[in-house]
């Protein structure tokens, strides 16, 4: 079985500790120092992406963006997991 | 546009900058004939400074750091400062020579500095011609062995190649050894004069015949631009992106709008906030208000204007004026206006000329 990059919900979740970021007015630019990827990501995922900072797991994001942007824990979980996993398909996690 | 561009046009439009060059040192390993930098003999910053000033760059919002020289792996303390930047959450790149890059240099580079890219300056296909310039014997072995040691370990190398009287007969041999080092290379056909105004390395440019020979068909395979591109300045209406997307710091800690426009703006060991620097200054005040007057005169009243890589610093050092005209801008212009012309001719007459109309990144941008 594929194990999900928060495993289960309960591991922290951490960028990838050499990417270079900005956050910039809620918008997250992303480069990674192997092959200079230049990712933006949008106000919801810069939100995210700035959560992950090594000291919450999926359900703990989770909730911090089921308070902000008025959804539910279950809705924003599966956001946090489906996110978490298309940046650790482009080894923007740790 | 995509949203880096988006995101690039609008820091443009806010003044925010998201890149700075760092010359970290000039003391160099090499003695390059037409290297612009200009050591004072002041005391350089050191390390506990370097850490303070990328903090307060940091803090500034600036996402790209460029880490430069001189020689930037002349400073012992290299690998410190380039670890405090990651700390930092820098997208670090590299300016070096390649000259002190063994196999454990290269490990030290792919697993402490962790640069999305490093540009090394090869000046030659062969040791006579690239030495000739660096005046440094084993320089060119020292760079192929140091470019082959990191891309063995998948790091980003671009070689950028100033097109030299010395060089300008083995471009074609440059490209081969660049694609045998499975490197990027990128040829710049304009040399600057230094930063103090001294035109010297002016000298050691191609002259004019090559000039008209590169924008040729003859070149069409070397060139990165094989259809000249034109300049585009609807989303960013400025010459270039100085005093706004990016700023420079030399080794004495004193901030310039950008690496060629050598005005100086303050010192950063003397500020507590760059923010207040950056709307507060005077001297970037002008400096934007010359970057944008540029397109609407010195350009547009030149009949090459539109394929004109104009360069206020530049201008400046040559003319003392940052807005006229220089020799070598309306130079390369002129040729590659030719160029298009002749694309857009056979591209009249049917044939499918890809990329032609496309416009060109400006400086900064």
């Amino acid at each position: 079985m594929k194990e999900e990059p928060g495993g289960g919900g309960a591991r922290p979740l951490r960028r990838n500790p050499t990417a270079g970021f900005r956050i910039f007015e809620g918008e997250a630019t992303i480069v990674l120092p192997d092959g200079s990827f230049i990712k933006v990501l949008n106000q919801t995922g810069s939100r995210i992406w700035d959560l992950m900072d090594g000291s919450r797991g999926v359900k703990e994001i989770a909730a911090v963006i089921s308070e902000e942007y008025e959804t539910t824990p279950e809705a924003a979980e599966q956001d946090v997991n489906e996110f978490a996993e298309l940046l650790a398909s482009h080894n923007m996690l740790e | 546009m995509n949203p880096y561009q988006a995101m690039i046009a609008r820091n443009w439009k806010s003044a925010t900058p998201y890149s700075a060059l760092f010359e970290l040192t000039y003391i160099c390993n090499h003695a390059c004939s037409f290297c612009y930098n200009c050591p004072t003999g002041q005391k350089e910053l050191n390390t506990d400074q370097v850490f303070e000033a990328l903090r307060k760059i940091a803090d500034f919002g600036v996402l790209f750091i460029t880490l430069s020289g001189g020689e930037p792996l002349c400073r012992k303390d290299f690998f410190a400062i380039a670890k405090e930047a990651q700390r930092l959450h820098f997208a670090i790149r590299i300016y070096t020579n390649g000259y002190l890059i063994d196999e454990a240099v290269a490990e030290r580079l792919a697993l402490e500095a962790r640069p999305f890219e490093l540009e090394i300056s090869l000046h030659g296909a062969r040791p006579e011609t690239h030495e000739a310039l660096t005046r440094v014997p084993g320089s060119f072995a020292r760079l192929v062995s140091g470019v082959k040691a990191l891309r063995e370990r998948r790091m980003k190398v671009l070689l950028k190649t100033p097109i030299t009287r010395l060089n300008m007969n083995e471009l074609r041999d440059i490209k081969a050894l660049a694609e045998d080092l499975d490197a990027d290379l990128h040829f710049d056909p304009v040399i600057t004069p230094k930063d103090d105004g001294d035109q010297e390395p002016l000298e050691m440019g191609a002259d004019e015949e090559f000039m008209k020979r590169w924008w040729s068909g003859e070149f069409e395979d070397v060139r990165e631009e094989k259809v000249p591109l034109k300049r585009d300045d609807k989303d960013i209406p400025a010459v270039c992106g100085t005093g706004r997307s990016g700023f420079a710091v030399d080794p004495y800690g004193n901030i310039y709008p950008c690496v060629q426009w050598r005005r100086k703006v303050a010192n950063i060991m003397q500020v507590s906030s760059l923010r207040d620097v950056w709307r507060g200054s005077t001297v970037l005040s002008e400096v934007r208000r010359v970057a944008e007057q540029i397109p609407k005169t010195t350009l547009k009243n030149s009949e090459v204007g539109e394929f004109t890589a104009f360069c206020a610093g530049v201008a400046w050092l040559q003319t003392g004026d940052p807005t006229k005209m220089y020799h070598q801008a309306e130079l390369t212009a002129r040729y590659r206006k030719k160029a298009y012309l002749e694309f857009k001719t056979r591209a009249d007459a049917g044939e499918v000329i890809e990329g032609l109309g496309n416009t060109f990144e400006k400086c900064g941008e």
